[in-house]
């Protein structure tokens, strides 16, 4: 490109979404998790024993990164490059199967539900819902491995900090397929900001996939009143199946 | 269709009485052959049509006595998850004590290795502690838990239109499945049924998560279902407290799921009312009245107990995509 003094040169860009923009409204879709939304003020709700009160709806928020991007070990770069070349054939929500934990919030609204000894983590995207344990318990000396794996949470101060361990080596991290193995482990630092706003840091940490941990941070607004969390059934109208045809 | 198991026994009758009984103990085929309790067993005469009938105990036993003498049509509608059973033209003489002992194949075809055991699991009440109900901060009963599965009883029959028991009677000639063999879910009348649930109760939201459905969100703070909602599985779900009584009120159901193992099906006209209520710390207690003026003459009302689980069970993850074995052997 030529710049010219005096000469302001004016380039509008359009952008095309992973989806290729197949889906009608799929570019406003995508702008939408990746903006801020407006979101009520005030101070942050607490319950009876002090402690905040993350209970709410929540709208989802693309995640930023937080320092230095994830370094994938050799053989991680090996699957991330087949699916990748694959056309993330295998992506697992295209067949049904759960996103897990590092997509929560990612794209669509989640709610949650905090008691003194339990936290449950309901989300719209139609992965099960995670129940994270706030009695005191360890994670299980054995764990089956699943999904969403198995979560303890603590309070440091106003933030509620969670490990998740017992991850099966069937979800993806990330949309680039950074494969997911049964030592990831995750651990998600919750803030309630004030009233509008609910801040979820993310750590990844997987000797098998990456060279050392790596954080991600997204700030998600309360939604409006008048908005519920809604039920999906992936198997009542699968239409991804077809079309994932891989190389 | 396997051959029941089944023995006749002819006893000697060595007293000289005008009628004779027919009696047993009723197990399941499959796993340890736990005993059957509260199936209906009946002796129909074939002459006279006149009939007799028992229920079984908790040990599985039962007695048909005062039998006049001739040929009967025995059979046992036990609990709906298992095979009728009938065994035609069993001759009763005068002073003859029959022994019939029965085994029971369950839906599943007794493929489930330990399915009998944990049939019958739901369909007994569990030990579950004692103490009274725990209560929120704001004096309502908690229903707060994990609970465990438990097969809701008929306090009356349904009774549906008749293209609605025509639909029924085809799906089960046909062996169409239920829409879990295809990963859908059974739809609320299987909330709390198979395995355990989980509660939790906050003062505007409570939830019920269940292994295999969507998880349910009933709104506490007083809105009202939308005018117009999305019809879903599930439904929209409000409740409001009656002293100690949770009432929910659920409408929005699409026409997807079946609501028994009758295989009956439902419209988008479905209204449900569930009355929750825990009596002491161990006990959860739903009666649920279904109302479908689309496909049913009136409504009708289940119950059920659900006791509290142990400390160290809980609602699992259950993903049914990741290993669906059922579709292979749906029948198309």
């Amino acid at each position: 490109m030529a710049v010219q003094a005096g000469k302001p040169t004016r380039i509008d860009i359009q952008f095309h979404d992973r989806n290729l923009d197949t889906l009608g409204d799929g570019g406003s879709f995508y702008a939408f998790l990746s903006a801020d939304h407006p979101a009520p003020t005030g101070p942050a709700p607490r319950v009876h024993d002090g402690k905040p009160d993350l209970t709410g709806l929540w709208l989802p928020r693309v995640p930023d990164p937080v320092g230095p991007p994830p370094e994938l070990l050799p053989p991680a770069q090996k699957i991330v490059r087949e699916r990748q070349q694959n056309f993330a054939k295998d992506l697992p929500n295209a067949q049904c199967l759960p996103l897990g934990p590092s997509f929560s919030g990612f794209f669509a609204p989640y709610q949650l539900i905090q008691t003194p000894a339990m936290m449950v983590i309901m989300e719209e995207n139609g992965d099960p819902s995670r129940r994270i344990y706030l009695d005191g318990r360890k994670h299980p000396s054995e764990v089956n491995p699943s999904f969403m794996g198995h979560s303890v949470g603590h309070w440091e101060g106003d933030t509620l900090v969670v490990e998740t361990v017992g991850f099966n080596d069937r979800g993806w991290v990330t949309l680039a397929g950074y494969p997911q193995t049964e030592t990831l482990r995750i651990t998600e630092k919750f803030r309630r900001l004030d009233l509008g706003h609910l801040e979820v840091e993310t750590t990844f940490e997987d000797p098998a996939t990456f060279k050392k941990p790596w954080t991600n941070k997204r700030v998600s607004a309360l939604a409006p009143k008048d908005m519920e969390m809604l039920e999906y059934v992936c198997a009542e109208n699968n239409r991804d199946i077809g079309h994932m045809v891989g190389k | 269709m396997r051959t029941l198991v089944w023995t006749l026994l002819l006893a000697c009758a060595a007293n000289a009485q005008t009628t004779g009984s027919i009696a047993g103990t009723i197990r399941t085929a499959a796993g340890d052959n736990p005993a059957v309790p509260n199936a209906q067993v009946s002796a129909k005469n074939s002459l006279t049509g006149a009939s007799f009938s028992a229920q079984s105990a908790a040990n599985g036993s039962y007695t048909l006595s005062g039998l006049t003498p001739g040929a009967y049509d025995i059979s046992i509608n036990s609990p709906p998850l298992f095979v009728p059973f009938l065994r035609k033209n069993v001759q009763v003489g005068a002073g003859q004590n029959l022994r019939l002992d029965v085994r029971l194949d369950d839906v599943l075809l007794n493929t489930l290795g330990d399915s009998g055991a944990d049939f019958i699991k739901l369909m007994t009440p569990q030990p579950a502690p004692k103490g009274a109900a725990p209560r929120t901060r704001d004096g309502k009963p908690d229903l707060t838990g994990t609970w465990l599965g438990s097969m809701a009883i008929n306090t009356a029959k349904s009774e549906p239109l008749p293209w609605a028991e025509t639909l029924a009677s085809q799906r089960q000639k046909n062996s169409v499945q239920p829409p879990s063999a295809y990963c859908l879910p059974m739809g609320l009348a299987f909330v709390g049924f198979f395995g355990p649930t989980k509660i939790v109760q906050t003062p505007e939201l409570l939830i019920i998560m269940d292994e295999d459905e969507p998880v349910r969100q009933i709104y506490l703070d007083g809105r009202a279902h939308p005018k117009d909602p999305n019809p879903t599985f599930m439904g929209h779900s409000i409740g409001r407290w009656e002293g100690d009584t949770l009432i929910v009120d659920t409408i929005g159901l699409n026409d997807q799921t079946w609501l028994g193992f009758d295989s009956l099906p439902h419209t988008e006209k479905l209204h449900l009312t569930e009355r929750y209520g825990r009596p002491d710390l161990g006990h959860l207690e739903v009666e649920t009245t279904f109302d479908d003026p689309g496909a049913f003459k009136k409504p009708w009302t289940t119950k059920r107990v659900n006791s509290l689980a142990p400390k160290d069970v809980d609602v699992m993850e259950y993903v049914c995509a990741e290993n669906e074995r059922d579709r292979a052997h749906t029948p198309k």
